[in-house]
């Protein structure tokens, strides 16, 4: 069955697979498509870019400049299609995750930014292989020290790896600990691999060292070099076969190795099957995108919705691009499950409310009196470059609680009291309400809910809540007259029913 | 989850007392027409625990190491460069960094006839352990060990080995009959940024924050947009008629328990005065009256840095004192749960003493915490209905991590060698009322466990650590303990891979 080409799915493309926009924006984005097909053709049609942050040269712990610049990327693109990329880059950072607290890499997490919008959209196999060499990850996940060779005597191979990337590349990055039940969440009947697979991985993997032959450490763009990486059990220098899912090889690469050929160990996690025989990465990767684009696990039946989008991308060899396609022109994307369970995550919240009403020129700075943006996110729970460890951001509920629920109600209380006076944007309230003296109170609040989303599919508001936010909206007088331009009490008014409005449970969800 | 329209108004209770409000009511917030059941602050009085959780997978071979014997020599021989010593002369590195004394900390025999010591980071807890207030537990794991930080994770917090139970144990405890709480009860803080899956689901609430100043609404001229946005938050947008969207309720839910206790700012009839979070704040104010977490307490404490220098820059301490602060103010909160991070040494491991600094930090915090609880405290004058003598006979301070690590160190290079995932660890339990001592063995460092070869067997199963605390500090009956279905401690007692089988609590001595 065709996905229905209306406002109310086009609004939801957009806020999902891009950051929104405002009513006309939306108006626009579905007019000038004839159907879903090539909306999502638009959104996915993004020029490939290799911008990336800039960052504070002197503190590398820093992360200002780096915050206001994608901020300014996320909310300042001008096409939905440079939105779309931004958010699959975010996706990608809270994927294949990096941060700032284990060492002081800010240059490196810079570049391991230019990595994943290179790839936003690219080759997901290739991604792993590029990330497995990427510095930042290098130091994030120790492979720097997981070398082949002694550090005292080159010549004298190493038995005992470090296995942190060889777990994490499994079990957060590719595979997953489990497989998958028919709900989606993990199965624990059905490991995905050993921990002797992990061993054996963390000794394939060796090899990335950031030491040069003069004992220099290179921290950034010079590195990594490459050892040589074979592991050698008994030390008499001769490389000894790795064996993983039951595969020897004394051969075994990421980085160097002829994709498919049978040395690449890549090749081995990503042919590996679940117990009903679906390629087990491409059903990990199905549902992380669908965690992240339409909505959370368990849900009944959720792995055979993502089963036929499980075997596009394994038949597409990793393709990234025709498996969103699918996803967001599928009519579960539309299910009103899609559109409202899942918690905005506080970049969502902060670039969605602020493209909502039109605010596209930002510095990255803070509105009214409020934190940066980047400061805004991270009190909300995100500070961008930082995650909470190798897993991300978990998301969902997780966003929730008393401190984080009152960090998003001053941000929405400051975004809608940005006049441009005090703060660096300016929150037009004016475009699209009705502007006359006796204008109803009900169509100016219609108007603000649009502008939300708050008035349209599973979201709408309930009556107990319209009637409350009129209650508002006429206490001092019985209409609001926007047609003076003398008079701010109006104008104050409708901020004010504004910031409610952007503290309402649905809101938060999306 | 099946929660109606009506049960979602019936909750609002909390948030206001009697029936529903009509809107017109709501514009008499914030006012005096609005009362709170003295029950959502919990009843004050009872034990309290608190969790402190070393996040990341704490070395445990480290934090209690060999001194003699077998295990000592096994010891050296499988950790060339991470053994800590033995030898007096050997000490020096921890003392020019400040961190340590001349001499191992040593616990005394085991029962294998070892001796052991602590980590030379940790003499502050070495103290208490001396004097008999600290209960060190060798080996404490679970059977069929996970290697996933997070798997292993969901298994302490859920205290379902196989993983598969979500719920947390202490939130399935907060939940039942035995606890006493009802869904008005905010018993429980989580000082972080967000909600420990070892307190929920919990049918009291649960009150989280990592700062108390963002605990209040912001500040408007217009009175009447204040009033609305609490009502917002109090939950008026209620549950949706037709599908209940579980996420919205529960944003929802957290919205009311949040309220419930900032609303107390609202209610200058209520009997107890200041609550929380100004009664709190009032013990972290400066001398102009602004509160932060990072001021000193307005009494003297070994957790201000002014007063002990040794907690300077040290966030468990911190957030151990706001913690503190919270049990002094006697508002009702009686659980809590801290973490601290930086345990996942999986590479240089003791480059500039990296791991002993780190349970240096955790050991000056959680000893000064027990210090500063165990004193009694003069507050300024005007600051009553505080707890002001000490409290450490109702305080428990019980540390755990997701599991230990490799017997085996993963480099030969001092500046590089680091340790993995693996399996059990120590843990400690620290209060006026512990029984100290060891408990349990200490694992054979030359017979590994499980399906790798690196991995320390347990000699003690968690569910018997966190079924002695139950039973003995806070009363639960056994019947409602476990293992079976509905029980605290894994609702079902499956054998696990290795043929264990979790069949009854035998209940540990530390308490």
């Amino acid at each position: 069955m065709a996905v229905t080409w209306d406002l109310e799915n086009a609004a939801h493309l957009l806020r999902r697979a891009a950051f929104g926009g405002t009513p006309k924006d939306i108006q626009a984005f579905h007019d000038r498509n004839a159907s879903v097909s090539t909306a999502v053709d638009e959104l996915l049609g993004f020029k490939v870019s290799k911008n990336k942050p800039p960052y504070n040269k002197k503190d590398t712990q820093d992360l200002t400049a780096m915050h206001r610049w994608w901020f300014q990327q996320m909310i300042g693109a001008k096409k939905p299609s440079d939105a779309c990329r931004e958010k699959l880059t975010l996706f990608w950072h809270n994927h294949l995750v990096s941060g700032v607290s284990k060492q002081q890499i800010s240059n490196a997490l810079s570049n391991q930014n230019q990595l994943f919008r290179i790839n936003a959209k690219g080759n997901f196999k290739a991604l792993v292989r590029a990330f497995n060499r990427d510095p930042a990850n290098l130091y994030y996940l120790d492979g720097i020290t997981n070398t082949a060779t002694s550090e005292t005597d080159k010549d004298v191979p190493k038995a005992e790896p470090n296995e942190n990337f060889g777990r994490e590349v499994m079990e957060l990055f590719t595979l997953g600990v489990f497989q998958l039940a028919s709900d989606g969440a993990f199965d624990p009947t059905h490991p995905n691999y050993t921990e002797n697979d992990v061993h054996q991985l963390a000794r394939a993997l060796t090899g990335w060292v950031g030491i040069d032959k003069k004992g220099i450490a290179h921290w950034f763009n010079n590195l990594p070099n490459w050892d040589g990486g074979r592991c050698d059990d008994n030390g008499d220098g001769v490389a000894d076969g790795v064996t993983i899912f039951g595969v020897t090889n004394n051969n075994f690469r990421i980085d160097d190795a002829v994709a498919g050929t049978a040395d690449d160990v890549l090749e081995l996690i990503f042919s590996r099957q679940d117990f009903e025989g679906n390629n087990a990465v491409a059903m990990f990767m199905a549902r992380k995108f669908w965690t992240a684009y339409a909505y959370p696990f368990p849900a009944p039946g959720l792995k055979a919705t993502l089963a036929p989008f499980a075997q596009l991308f394994a038949d597409a060899k990793f393709e990234v691009q025709p498996l969103l396609r699918a996803m967001w022109t599928s009519d579960e994307f539309y299910s009103d499950q899609a559109k409202s369970r899942t918690v905005k995550n506080p970049v969502d919240l902060i670039a969605g409310s602020m493209k909502a009403f039109g605010i596209v020129k930002t510095d990255g700075k803070g509105v009214f009196d409020s934190p940066e943006l980047g400061d805004a996110a991270a009190n909300m729970g995100m500070r961008l470059f930082d995650p909470p460890n190798v897993a991300g951001w978990k998301g969902g509920l997780a966003w929730i609680n008393s401190g984080t629920l009152l960090e998003r109600l001053a941000f929405g209380k400051s975004l809608a009291a940005s006049d441009g006076k005090k703060n660096s944007y300016k929150l037009d309230i004016i475009p699209g309400l009705p502007k006359n003296a006796a204008a109803d109170p009900s169509v100016v609040l219609d108007a603000v809910l649009t502008f939300l989303g708050l008035n349209a599919g599973p979201m709408t508001i309930t009556d107990q809540e319209r009637s409350e936010l009129l209650l508002y909206a006429t206490s001092g007088g019985a209409t609001l007259d926007l047609s003076s331009t003398t008079t701010d009490d109006a104008r104050i008014k409708v901020r004010g029913l504004i910031s409610l409005a952007l503290q309402l449970p649905e809101y938060m969800v999306f | 989850m099946n929660f109606s329209r009506r049960d979602f108004l019936k909750g609002m209770g909390a948030c206001f007392a009697g029936s529903m409000l009509t809107p017109g009511e709501l514009f008499k917030l914030p006012g005096t027409n609005v009362s709170y059941s003295a029950g959502a602050r919990g009843a004050t009085g009872g034990n309290i625990v608190v969790f402190v959780q070393l996040s990341g997978g704490n070395d445990g071979i480290n934090t209690v190491y060999p001194l003699n014997g077998a295990q000592r020599t096994n010891y050296e021989m499988f950790r060339p460069t991470l053994a800590l010593p033995n030898q007096a002369a050997n000490f020096q590195p921890w003392i020019d960094k400040g961190i340590g004394g001349g001499s191992a900390l040593d616990l005394g025999a085991n029962v294998d006839g070892n001796n052991y010591a602590l980590n030379p980071g940790m003499g502050a807890l070495y103290n208490l352990y001396t004097s008999g207030k600290m209960a060190v537990l060798p080996g404490v794991h679970y059977p069929s060990p996970n290697h996933s930080h997070f798997e292993s994770t969901n298994v302490y917090t859920s205290a379902d080995p196989s993983g598969g139970d979500a719920a947390g144990w202490f939130g399935k405890y907060l939940s039942s009959p035995d606890s006493g709480f009802t869904g008005a009860d905010i018993p429980s803080v989580i000082m972080g940024e967000s909600q420990t899956p070892l307190f929920t689901p919990s049918t009291p609430g649960i009150f989280t924050f990592s700062n108390l100043d963002v605990l209040q609404f912001p500040a408007t001229d217009d009175l009447q947009l204040k009033a609305m946005i609490y009502a917002a938050y109090c939950g008026f947008a209620g549950g949706r008629d037709g599908g209940q969207i579980p996420e919205m309720v529960k944003i929802a839910e957290t919205a009311q328990a949040t309220v419930a206790h900032l609303g107390q700012y609202y209610n200058p009839a209520n009997p107890n005065g200041m609550l929380m979070p100004a009664k709190v704040q009032a013990l972290l104010i400066d001398k102009d009256g602004n509160y932060s977490r990072d001021n000193p307490l307005v009494y003297s404490s070994p957790l201000n840095p002014a007063d002990n220098p040794k907690v300077k820059d040290n966030d468990l301490a911190t957030d151990l004192k706001h913690i503190a602060a919270v049990i002094r103010a006697d508002v009702g909160a009686r659980f809590f749960h801290v973490t601290i991070g930086g345990f996942d040494t999986h590479s240089q491991q003791e480059e500039n003493l990296y791991h002993s600094a780190l349970l240096n930090a955790l050991s000056e915090a959680v000893a000064g915490f027990y210090n500063e609880m165990n004193q009694d405290v003069t507050l300024p004058a005007g600051l009553t209905g505080y707890q002001t003598a000490s409290q450490t006979d109702r305080v428990i301070l019980v540390t755990f991590s997701e599991f230990g690590r490799t017997i085996r160190q993963n480099a030969t290079d001092p500046k590089k060698a680091g340790t993995d995932h693996a399996s059990s660890a120590p843990q400690f339990v620290i209060g006026g009322k512990v029984i100290g001592g060891q408990y349990g063995a200490y694992p054979q460092l030359d017979d590994p466990g499980f399906e790798a070869d690196d991995d320390l067997k347990l000699s003690t199963d968690f569910r018997d650590v966190y079924g002695t605390i139950l039973s003995k500090w806070l009363n639960v009956p056994a019947v409602d303990l476990g293992p079976g279905p509905g029980k605290i401690l894994l609702s079902t007692p499956a054998p696990d891979g290795d043929g264990n089988k979790y069949t009854a609590l035998t209940p540990l001595g530390f308490l």
